[in-house]
């Protein structure tokens, strides 16, 4: 093709085939470069599904089998050479995870949507502080907040290692996200509705309580859901202050185990049995925080379609 | 003057007008206290957070002192605090995992954004994103129990076998070690750039997009000379929220890492076993007797702050100024 490139082409209608033989070819070339690109760019999404379904696949299939009813309900029994088969199992972890997390949320989501209103409401320089400020904890570490729980409160403190301490760090953990998440929500409000009211003479308490909080209510659980479904997967933070217990005892002083760290402690045990338990409690783990957040894009796919 | 007056001279110090804004004002103060109030403990507590583990580390300064950035003998249980092999683990394990997860993420954020059908691109990047949300423990177990089986009976051998013994596989590994914990590492922050860079590309405005097809640029062609450069510092920061991420893992690395050599503070290979700043943290949190070892473990868990913190600050400063430049 080159050589007959080169030679001039003598005739209109030959100069309009090299031109046309060109012009297809560089087509060519371009469309595969574009086919070749995009191929590669499905290839990165293919490969990005398989870790998840991998998991999936693991967790359920290796956990399903170890849920029965007495298995959610019993205290956990160590394993023995003769008995390998022996775990018993997870009723003080299922106690610890409702305990702890449970205490966690209820301080965690009043001062998220306080904190929320505030940061929503001013726009000074401080709150501009406050606000990086709490974006940076977002993406601190989550060890970090089980040292600090453990430096200021179980050393400085001399408190024991107990299920109110993990609840704390949990909230120091969440209470960032969960503010700026229901910021976010009360910005979506219409500026129309909030300054209507204000127009009306209604007070800034009132316009927040009766028309912002009101219509952000559902965007705001949704907030709450994701940075709770964060919140209840956490095992570094959480081991760290809370010690371990074999028996559920529904007492936030004495040391907890939580679903998180019970995997963490049995995943090195001797026993393959004990071992592959950690999957069980994946499942259970990893359904709660999937069921929390497919419930929140239901929330808002539902509010989304109704704004349309 | 009627009030549309004042609005329209803008002028205040009419009589109906700041009698009513006092008022306001006045009924607004027990509101505007409480939130404040909620604010200033929120940043008490920050504030508190800082200067606690700060202070807590000062005697761990006093045991370890500059030794603990230059020093490469680290074993906590003799008492020799050298931490420059954890730095190296932190930023090694972030790195590999970075040169595994970026090509994956960003692949995967064009193809939602240009290429699935604007209907399942909401499902389908749902998905990916579902992946952020599983709890990182989980990732620890499925890396240990499915990963590591796999890496040591098949890959590895392998691996060892097509490279001589060379390096970077000389050794013989047992599975875990830094190959297994940079793999899982990728896969933990691929959620996140994706998203990131999916909401990057999607604010590549249109007009762009549709001059370049209109001078029969191809579809590859445009992704890759006009969505991508447009697009740059957006990924960039997106990149780098990622690198946070991995920077401060903790319980999935301690779980997949093995162990520290002594006699090789620094991976040999691959299959080496390592340990990071955050995983040396929970290994030794059980042996803590005394103040000094806390404190040491304070000066760990500062200098993960600071690094986490920079690459955090700095990256939500690009993804901001990118994203305003793009939606003016």
């Amino acid at each position: 093709m080159t050589s007959a490139a080169l030679e001039a082409p003598r005739t209109d209608d030959e100069r309009r085939a090299a031109v046309q033989e060109a012009a297809s070819r560089f087509y060519r070339r371009k469309t595969l470069y574009s086919k070749l690109f995009l191929g590669a760019t499905s290839l990165g999404l293919l490969i990005a599904f398989i870790p998840l379904f991998s998991i999936i696949y693991n967790v359920v299939r290796n956990g399903i089998s170890y849920i029965t009813w007495k298995f959610l309900t019993t205290p956990p029994q160590s394993p023995s050479i003769f008995h390998k088969h022996q775990i018993g199992g997870i009723s003080n972890a299922i106690e610890g995870t409702a305990l702890v997390f449970g205490m966690a949320l209820l301080m965690s989501v009043p001062i998220s949507i306080m904190v929320a209103i505030a940061l929503y409401e001013s726009h000074g320089r401080v709150m501009g502080a406050l606000r990086t400020l709490l974006e940076v904890m977002i993406g601190m570490p989550s060890i970090l907040f089980g040292i600090f729980i453990y430096t200021y409160v179980v050393e400085r403190m001399h408190f024991q290692l107990t299920g109110l301490a993990g609840s704390l760090a949990l909230t120091v953990l969440m209470v960032p996200l969960m503010s700026v998440a229901c910021e976010q929500a009360l910005r979506g409000v219409p500026a129309v509705l909030t300054e209507a009211g204000l127009a009306l003479g209604a007070k800034k308490a009132q316009v927040m309580r009766k028309i912002v909080l009101r219509y952000a209510l559902p965007r705001m659980l949704t907030a709450i859901m994701l940075s709770a479904s964060r919140g209840i997967g956490e095992t570094a933070p959480v081991l760290l202050v809370i010690g371990s217990t074999y028996v559920a005892n529904w007492n936030l002083m004495t040391s907890q185990t939580t679903l998180t760290t019970l995997m963490y402690n049995i995943i090195q045990s001797f026993y393959n049995y004990q071992r592959s338990e950690v999957w069980a409690i994946a499942l259970l783990l990893i359904v709660v925080v999937f069921v929390l957040n497919l419930a929140s894009r239901i929330i808002v796919a539902r509010l989304n379609r109704g704004h349309r | 003057m009627s009030i549309e007056a004042a609005v329209l001279t803008g002028e205040p110090e009419t009589v109906g007008a700041g009698r009513a804004r006092k008022r306001s004002a006045g009924s607004d103060v027990p509101y505007r206290i409480l939130i404040g109030a909620f604010a200033a403990l929120i940043g008490a507590v920050l504030v508190l957070y800082f200067y606690s583990i700060i202070d807590q580390s000062i005697p761990g300064w006093q045991v370890a002192g500059w030794h603990f950035f230059y020093g490469t003998n680290w074993n906590f249980f003799n008492r020799q605090y050298g931490a420059l092999p954890l730095i190296f683990g932190t930023l090694i394990t972030t790195t590999l995992a970075l040169v595994l997860a970026v090509p994956v993420s960003i692949g995967a954020a064009m193809a939602i954004v240009f290429l699935i059908p604007r209907r399942a691109r909401l499902a389908v990047s749902s998905i990916v994103e579902l992946l952020a949300f599983v709890p990182s423990v989980i990732f620890g177990v499925w890396g240990y129990l499915t990963i590591q089986p796999w890496l040591d009976r098949t890959v590895q051998p392998w691996l060892v076998k097509v490279f001589h013994h060379n390096w970077p596989f000389n050794t013989n590994g047992s599975g875990f070690g830094l190959m297994l914990g940079s793999m899982v590492l990728a896969v933990m922050i691929i959620p996140t750039i994706t998203a990131i860079t999916r909401d990057v590309l999607i604010a590549v405005p249109a007009e762009l997009i549709e001059g370049g097809l209109s001078l029969g640029a191809t579809r590859g062609q445009v992704l890759r000379r006009i969505a991508l450069p447009t697009s740059r510092t957006g990924i960039i920061g997106a990149i780098t929220l990622g690198a946070a991420r991995a920077l401060g893992e903790t319980i999935a690395l301690f779980l997949l890492l093995g162990a520290l050599d002594p006699n090789h503070p620094f991976p040999r290979g691959l299959n080496s076993g390592l340990a990071t700043l955050s995983t040396e943290i929970v290994a030794n949190f059980g042996q803590l007797s005394g103040t000094k070892p806390l404190g040491v473990i304070c000066c760990l868990s500062l200098v993960l702050m600071v690094i986490v913190g920079l690459t955090n600050l700095a990256a939500r400063l690009v993804v901001r100024r990118s994203l305003q430049r793009l939606q003016p």
